[in-house]
């Protein structure tokens, strides 16, 4: 049970600082610089701020399933 | 008719609004490189353990020792992941934008820090372009120092991606501001004879030459010190 806590919390935790960054990244940049990106700005001519923010969601996720997986096998 | 022209807050906050946008760049990408290399290379070490984890019989680990380095493991990878996508967003944040009156080099983090640094185009006396050894000049990158004239102060842009044309357009507006702003009195002084407007003197440029550009619509205060759609052709031919 206290396992359980704990995985459950840091990943609450996890949830909670990337909902802070991700609304940052909304309001301090994208919103102030509303730059016109081209091909010649953005990273490897293709990746976009906003699917930085997709692939960081996926990757929380991937994270909270696994974890919350290994915690199972061993409790369970 | 004089074109009345508001670009306050148009591509970037702070924009004046007689200012005009004209490009800004991010740093090369092989700056970021190293960091992608190095997650990629501890997601794949995460992953290797998950498997190894799922195919032990995890009921036997049944240990405190076991617990503490599962929730430690866990704890770490996710402030690891946090840390590499804050990296990320800090690459976006770093820009360096080129307006008609200004040089603007943003550096910002998400939480951390926020630098802006600011040189006025007619305050720049020169410019250099440093672009040394095998890798930079392959994949065209390198650094521009700006020496300032009010001072002895520089500015350095490091990982300037396509240096060359970033130098060259950076020399052309600066050169274009300085010739503008020489025949500006001669407008003033002529007052018998009225003084052309922007539209008059200067054909509209077509959507058409600017829709492949990294470069926005060019307003009227463009033209006006010969940003034609003959030197806007050269900028895209330049990105080539």
């Amino acid at each position: 049970m206290v396992l359980w806590s704990i995985i459950i919390a840091i990943n609450i935790a996890s949830f909670i600082f990337a909902a802070v960054t991700i609304w940052r990244v909304f309001h301090n940049f994208v919103r102030k610089y509303p730059m016109p990106e081209s091909k010649y700005t953005l990273l490897f001519k293709f990746i976009s701020i906003k699917h930085v923010v997709v692939c960081y969601v996926i990757a929380l996720f991937i994270i909270m399933s696994v974890s919350f997986a290994l915690t199972y096998l061993t409790t369970s | 008719m004089a074109e009345i022209i508001d670009n306050k807050d148009k591509f970037f906050k702070g924009q004046m609004s007689n200012e005009s946008y004209m490009l800004f760049f991010r740093k090369h990408w092989l700056c970021l490189l190293p960091t992608i290399l190095i997650f990629g290379f501890i997601g794949a070490i995460a992953i290797v353990f998950v498997i190894i984890m799922t195919f032990t019989n995890l009921r036997s680990l049944n240990a405190p020792f076991y617990y503490f380095i599962m929730t430690l493991s866990l704890a770490g990878f996710s402030a690891y992941t946090h840390w590499f996508f804050l990296r990320i967003f800090e690459y976006f944040f770093t820009i360096c934008i080129l307006s008609d009156h200004r040089l603007l080099a943003l550096s910002k983090t998400v939480y951390t820090h926020d630098l802006k640094e600011t040189a006025d185009l007619k305050m720049i006396q020169d410019v250099k372009k440093e672009q040394n050894g095998i890798v930079r000049n392959f994949l065209r990158y390198g650094d521009l120092i700006i020496t300032l004239s009010s001072s002895s102060a520089i500015m350095i842009l490091r990982h300037v991606p396509n240096v060359e044309f970033h130098f060259r357009s950076l020399m052309r507006t600066k050169n274009a501001l300085s010739e503008y702003r020489e025949h500006q009195p001669i407008a003033q002084a002529t007052v018998s004879a009225p003084t052309p407007t922007i539209s008059e003197l200067t054909p509209a440029i077509p959507q058409s030459s600017t829709t492949n550009l990294p470069l926005p619509p060019h307003s009227a205060d463009d033209l006006s010190y010969g940003a034609s759609p003959h030197n806007l052709d050269e900028y895209s031919n330049d990105m080539k």
